[in-house]
């Protein structure tokens, strides 16, 4: 394996072993307990790179794509997905001379996918490619071979290899006849192509490491077992015991108290666990490594390529030890430590190493395949070659003039394969953001004259809310439409009736303040008889799963068994015939609707400094005022304003917390819609509004919280009972606009999935109701699977546009923000969710057996804490196939409409937000909407006028009617 | 008439997915893409109309519960005086195991169709699962040994196919070949078994009875005993069990907790059936179970995933069943089949909630609370290694019994590493084919 070695060589030390660790702790994954998922970028151990050399770093560390292949990319040329303005454009931006452009799209255009030369040479014989038959070009071939050069390069392949030559040889001798004018031209032409690359590329050796897999496969086994007992967060009956005395005890306690059984390879491990049990772990480590004479780089090395082949529990054990609460309550229990870790995968690699020594007589292989490497590699250039100039129709001139193909292999050879990757990538990218940045060029702000607004709707910044803000729009243009990050300002640790405790908020803030739910007096006794409802269903479940494995009660409840036929039924045949019945035991539905109540004034009442207390009014209107501030709401309040949070809601889903919402950490954001309406709604509050932010919130202006689930499209309303009678006919207008979006958004959604071909709203609305009730349903929805873009800007400025979903959509009006201080705290909240999730998506969709979790059909749920496929696996991390496989990997393209000097101000504010826009993580573009000009921010750390051809995009009418026939990605249209 | 209508209706069961089987793949040659709607469609009908069926011969046995209902006879080879003839028959026996499989089928095949959706293996997965009905089919209705056993041998065959599905990791490959090895090393008993029945004259079950040699009758139970504890993962051939849940979830739930983990017990129940139970075979029924019964309850509790611990549950439950089956309670042994069969592919094919599942649970009892499953300084802490490395033997090379059969075979430098690779080449090679299809499109 290749690293990135900047070290000095130098003797292993303890300080050196912990620098080595700490590197690798940045670099593992750091996904929590899968049951809250927040997304963060991948690589986010690389983030202090450049984007570019980061993905590149990190394919070498783990093994990876850096790009997607480029027949991928190909098959997107072809489809239009990149057009060749794009490669234009990108080719011009890497300051290539521009009269190469034609020769190096040749180039990119006419890659050879063969691997090895006996594919090529398969090709060579079996297709067909036109080639110029005149009699010119034939003499011009038989000149050439007939030419005493090839004579001597002929003797100068053969010192190579033998086999490649005698074809040449058998050319020279044979006779030519008309009919074989195609497969002469042929010939020749392609020996003159493999002799100009043998000549001029004899490439450096290059040993190849193969890594010991007989090794690998006797340490992984074990380890994940053991990892899987000693982490155990409660599925096992009978837990592994003594866990607070560390990893490495627990192993030492497994092998002394058990000698004889010990397989093979460990057995001799029980004669120095004596001598490792007195020692320190870094110092078992050293002694180790001495052994083997390593010098520092190599036992980085060795570190390195040992632990990553077990990242993904590597990186769990190395997060819960920075997280104690990862573990839950047994935090105090299991001791888990990247060290101990590290040591123990040292130790058995160690035993397995000698073992197979011995025992198979197996040296620790390193294969050289650089010969054959090289020999491919060289056939591969030479066809490349071949097939540039066959499209450029060019052979003649390649057959007489020796120059002309030195040339073309001089730019073969400036555009390897990564080069070409990244140009592909780089005009895929490109080809979205032109796209993007035209639509929003073409749209013209709505007139001024807009009617009165009546009421204001707050969604989150969510792309999957794009959709239904374009469908409520749609049916009244007198409601206001506004995105932000979907808590709402509300940063609060939770904590719900049973007590659980949990912060709903970007996970970059810390919570400094406590919301209760409280059960309502008025229905204490229906919220008891609920609870008791819900224990007895969550007992039986419970009950079922934990003592299925004994004898007398899995006896007993296999014979009660023949009922599960009903639940069985109804979950995979008649999903929505379920939902009386998951209603029934449904208590977090039930609680927040009716029967709790939100306590938010919760003073501290004892001199605990962990204590936290809640809002007080003062507070409670900082959080009101920055939220109107931010999203440009401070007048001309409607009679209503409804904030909808946003989760997810489905059945045998263990991901199902990456579909809720990011910026509520993972969770639904139901509690922040709430809490934030009734802060409005509070008389005091809205009196400070007044004095000391200047906002004037009109009397009959009534704010609701309410929670829209992106599964199955339903819409919950929080505290009805508290409307004004004067409002209730008109939010019973409102609620049905809503509904009627709802299922509109239903239908625009209907349209990505395989398998449903539904043509009505209401076909669409049952639809996602089902899938979100089935058993039998690994794509529930499709989540963030569109994201590219996030605008920062008004409403009106993207109004009438089709996003198809992929746009992060943030309400900001930069006339109300002189000094950028909105600006700088919106950064802060959307660059690391926004990104978190475009990277998160990006990763997995460009190598999703590597970065993501790969299928989700064989995956197991481990310990209680996470995925692995089928009964022996690493700890799968990041995102399956079935959730990223429609995402276009790009990154995600940030258009902030403001003043260029606001931005330029802003994004140097924090520390996350400049690493991951300098870095060029995000793609930052600032929209000069008076000048009518876009700033491109470049790596170089200046804006520059990035131009963009205008285009009107025509205006299409009934889209919804339209698009639903497709399934693909689509173009972003203007819309009536 | 209505003995000639429910014949049609068996012949329908029995014959539908051969038909889909037949359809689908007609369909995939002629398009050479997936068509994932008509493998749907099939699926549906086929199932409706078994089910349809199945109950016109429930509607029989209700009424007229007497005689079996024979409905097919195939003649594999003909010696002139002597021809090896499979009749298919339904009957009081056979009645619940083929409800079950109908079921069970229709209710997977729904899942899966909508589970494997834009699968690369979408295709493979549907020859398999019609393929392995059939096989399930020919076992529960066959009327003789040799009937069985063919079923037996396609049941075995789709199972090591389908833990293998994801041919291109190495682990299910492995895990793939130790239970088609534990399949080959026990089929064998029923393979001698159908040959001494066959050897003796003796066709049908019915006929069983007629053996003289007491011998022969003894030979054969325990043949029969050797395979149904391949195939009901009894100890000592047990170890495969919890490693076969690498395929795609309703696979593994429709072999490991539906129908192919309950092969054993009807083959048992069936041969008990017709030739009588001895004494001597009823205790080593009942020790066959007990031991399973004991091993399997205790690795279960130290399992700590959820598809392992599933596995290791239906194994002590089969174990269960078992010691019934020793007593003679076949009453409950159907039973207990029954609410097994479809416990057992409930909780499988739910296995992904229990993490949801057992968070609610924590919530609702109550903020940190912790499980009492620490052990303590109770036995537990004692044994615990003991039961670790039991569990983890399986991966390795000591004290498993099939581990020993392993080493015995590779003495002969055949089945060890070499088996592994021709089989894994296998693998490959049958997948290639498939993406040929695509390819060439």
């Amino acid at each position: 394996m290749l690293m990135p070695i900047n070290d000095e060589i130098k003797v292993i030390d303890s300080d050196s072993i912990h620098l080595i660790l700490e590197e690798l702790a940045e670099l593992l994954p750091s996904q929590g307990p899968i049951d809250v998922f927040i997304h963060h970028n991948t690589l986010h151990g690389l983030e202090h790179l450049s984007f570019f050399e980061a993905i590149e770093t990190g394919a070498k560390i783990f093994d990876a794509r850096s790009y997607l292949e480029e027949n991928q990319y190909l098959e997107f040329y072809h489809e239009n997905r990149i057009q060749s303005v794009d490669l234009d454009y990108i080719l011009e931006k890497l300051e290539i001379d521009s009269k190469k452009f034609p020769i190096i799209k040749r180039i990119l255009l006419n890659v050879p996918f063969a691997k090895t030369f006996q594919q090529i040479k398969w090709l060579l014989r079996e297709s067909f490619l036109e080639l110029p038959e005149d009699s010119e070009t034939l003499a011009a071939a038989v000149s050439w071979i007939q030419s005493s050069k090839l004579q001597e390069e002929i003797k100068f392949l053969e010192k190579i290899n033998r086999q490649s030559a005698t074809g040449l040889r058998s050319l020279l001798q044979a006779t030519i006849s008309e009919g074989q004018r195609h497969e002469i031209i042929k010939e020749a032409l392609w020996s003159r192509c493999l002799l100009a690359v043998v000549a001029e590329n004899i490439l450096p050796d290059q040993n190849v490491v193969e890594k010991n897999s007989l090794i690998i496969e006797k340490v992984n086994p074990f380890l994940i077992r053991f990892c899987e007992e000693y982490l155990d967060l409660g599925q096992a009956t009978v837990a592994m015991p003594n866990r607070a005395t560390g990893l490495l005890n627990s192993f030492y306690n497994l092998v002394k108290s058990s000698e004889i059984y010990l397989p093979d390879w460990l057995s001799s491990v029980s004669c120095s666990i004596e001598k490792y049990q007195s020692q320190k772990p870094e110092d078992i480590l050293l002694e180790i490594i001495t052994k083997k004479g390593l010098n520092s780089v190599e036992a980085k090395e060795l570190i390195f390529s040992e632990v990553l082949a077990l990242k993904g529990w590597a990186g769990f054990i190395s997060s819960a030890e920075q997280n104690p609460h990862y573990l839950h309550h047994l935090a105090g229990e299991i001791k888990p430590s990247l060290m101990e870790f590290v040591t123990l995968r040292i130790i058995l690699a160690d035993l397995a190493e000698v073992f197979c020594r011995k025992e198979l007589s197996l040296q620790r292989e390193i294969v050289d395949r650089s010969t054959l490497n090289k020999f491919d590699h060289l056939y591969q250039l030479a066809y490349h070659l071949y097939l540039v100039v066959v499209d450029a129709r060019e052979v003649k001139k390649s057959l007489t003039d020796s120059l002309y193909l030195d040339q073309i292999l001089a730019q073969l050879n400036l555009v390897p394969q990564l080069k070409r990757q990244k140009i592909w990538h780089l005009a895929y990218e490109e080809n979205i953001y032109r796209r993007a940045l035209q639509a929003i060029q073409s749209c013209e702000p709505g007139d001024s004259s807009s009617p009165e607004i009546i009421a204001q709707m707050v969604f989150c910044l969510d792309d999957r809310e794009e959709s239904i803000r374009r469908h409520i729009e749609k049916q009244s243009s007198s409601i206001q439409t506004f995105g932000t990050a979907g808590f709402f300002g509300v940063d609060a640790i939770y904590q719900s009736i049973s007590g659980e405790q949990a912060p709903f908020c970007p996970i970059v803030i810390k919570p400094t303040h406590i919301i209760r739910q409280k059960p309502k007096e008025s229905s204490n006794q229906r919220l008891v008889n609920l609870q008791k409802r819900q224990q007895v269903n969550l007992h039986f479940n419970n009950y079922l799963s934990r003592f299925s494995g004994s004898i007398f009660h899995g006896w007993l409840m296999t014979i009660i068994g023949i009922f599960s036929l009903f639940p069985m039924l109804f979950s995979i045949l008649f999903p929505r015939l379920r939902k009386p019945f998951s209603k029934f035991f449904d208590l977090d539905g039930m609680l927040t609707t009716e029967l709790s109540d939100l306590e938010m004034v919760i003073p501290v009442t004892s001199e605990d400094p962990s204590e936290i207390a809640g809002y007080t009014e003062l507070e409670m209107a900082d959080r009101v005022a920055n939220l109107l501030q931010t999203i440009g709401l401070t007048k001309e309040f409607g009679k209503l304003i409804i904030f909808y949070g946003h989760g997810s809601s489905s059945r045998n889903n263990p991901l199902k917390s990456a579909y809720d919402c990011g910026a509520c950490g993972g969770r639904p954001g139901r509690m922040n819609a709430r809490a934030i309406a009734m802060m409005v709604n509070r008389v005091g509050v809205r009196e400070l509004l007044k004095n000391y932010h200047s906002i004037v919130l009109p009397e009959d202006t009534f704010c609701i919280g309410a929670y829209h689930n992106t599964c199955n499209d339903q819409v919950q309303y929080y505290d009805l009972d508290l409307l004004p009678e004067s409002h209730i006919v008109f939010f019973a207008g409102i609620k049905e606009l809503m509904n009627k979006a709802c299922k509109s958004n239903s239908l625009e959604r209907c349209r990505r999935f395989g398998q449903v071909s539904v043509q009505t709203p209401l076909a669409a609305y049952r639809e996602v109701n089902s899938r979100s009730q089935t058993l039998a349903e690994p794509r529930p929805e499709y989540g963030h699977a569109g994201n590219a873009l996030c605008f920062v800007g008004k409403r009106s400025e993207t109004k009438n546009l089709f996003f198809d979903r992929r746009a992060f959509l943030v309400s900001y009006d930069f006339q109300e923000d002189p000094k950028a201080q909105i600006l700088t705290n919106i950064l802060k909240a959307i660059v690391p969710v926004c990104g978190g999730i475009n990277l998160e998506y990006f990763f997995s969709a460009l190598d999703n057996e590597v970065y993501g979790a790969g299928s989700k059909l064989p995956h197991n749920i481990v310990s209680m804490l996470g995925l692995m496929n089928g009964t022996c696996s690493d700890l799968r991390t990041g995102l399956p196939q079935q959730m990223i496989e429609i995402h276009e990997p790009v990154r995600l393209l940030m258009v902030v409409s403001c003043e260029l000097s606001q931005l330029q101000e802003a994004i140097l504010q924090d520390p996350t937000v400049t690493r991951m826009i300098h870095g060029q993580w995000i793609r930052l573009i600032c929209w000069d909407q008076s000048q009518k000009l876009f700033f491109d921010y470049d790596s170089d750390g200046l804006f520059k006028v990035k131009s963009v051809e205008q285009i009107a995009l025509p205006v299409t009418e009934n889209y919804l009617t339209k698009i639903i026939k497709r399934s693909d990605n689509l173009d972003f249209l203007r819309i009536r | 008439m209505i003995k000639l209508l429910s014949q049609l209706a068996a012949q329908i069961i029995f014959i539908l997915p051969v038909i889909s089987l037949i359809i689908i793949i007609v369909d995939r040659l002629v398009r050479r893409k997936v068509n994932e709607k008509l493998v749907v469609s099939t699926i549906l009908y086929s199932q409706a109309m078994s089910f349809i069926a199945l109950s016109f011969i429930w509607f029989y046995f209700l009424i007229d519960g007497s005689s079996p209902i024979n409905f097919f006879k195939v003649e594999l080879l003909n010696f002139g005086e002597q021809s090896i003839t499979i009749r298919f028959l339904i009957d009081h026996l056979s009645l619940p195991f083929i409800s079950i499989n109908v079921l069970l089928g229709a209710i997977v095949g729904i899942f899966a169709s909508r589970y494997l959706h834009r699968d690369s293996g979408y295709f493979r997965f549907f020859v398999l699962y019609h393929f392995f009905l059939f096989g399930m089919n020919l076992i529960v209705l066959a009327g003789n040994l040799t009937g069985v056993f063919i079923g037996w041998e396609i049941v075995g065959l789709t199972s090591a196919l389908l833990i293998a599905f994801f041919a291109f990791r190495k682990q299910t490959v492995t895990n793939s070949l130790r239970a088609f090895w534990a399949y080959r090393v026990t089929d064998t008993g029923l393979l001698l078994a159908s040959l001494i029945v066959l050897n003796l004259g003796a066709l049908s079950f019915s006929e069983l009875k007629l053996i003289q040699q007491p011998m022969m009758i003894n030979l054969i139970l325990i043949l029969c005993l050797v395979s149904a504890m391949g195939k009901s993962a009894q100890f000592p051939f047990g170890h495969w069990l919890p490693k076969a849940m690498e395929g795609p979830t309703p696979s593994s739930a429709i072999f490991y907790g539906g129908l192919s983990v309950h092969a054993g017990v009807y083959l048992i129940l069936r041969i008990t059936d017709s030739i009588g139970q001895p004494l001597w075979f009823s205790v080593l029924l009942v020790l066959v179970g007990l031991t399973t019964v004991l091993y399997g309850s205790i690795l279960a509790k130290i399992q700590s995933d959820a598809k392992s611990s599933l596995a290791f549950s239906a194994m002590t439950q089969v174990g269960i069943i078992f010691i019934e089956l020793g007593f003679g309670w076949t009453m409950i042994v159907i039973v207990h089949f029954v609410g097994h069969a479809l416990l057992r592919t409930y909780q499988l094919l739910n296995a992904a909630s229990l993490l949801h599942d057992h968070q609610a649970f924590q919530h609702s009892i109550g903020q940190y609370q912790p499980k009492k499953n620490s052990p303590g300084n109770t036995i537990w802490t004692k044994i615990y290694p003991y039961v670790f490395w039991e569990n983890y033997s399986s991966f390795s090379d000591k004290w498993s019994v099939l581990n020993l059969l392993e080493k015995a075979s590779s003495a002969l430098r055949f089945f060890d590493y070499k088996c592994h690779d021709i089989l894994f080449q296998l693998f490959e090679k049958t997948y290639h084919y498939f993406l040929r299809f695509k390819i060439n499109r």
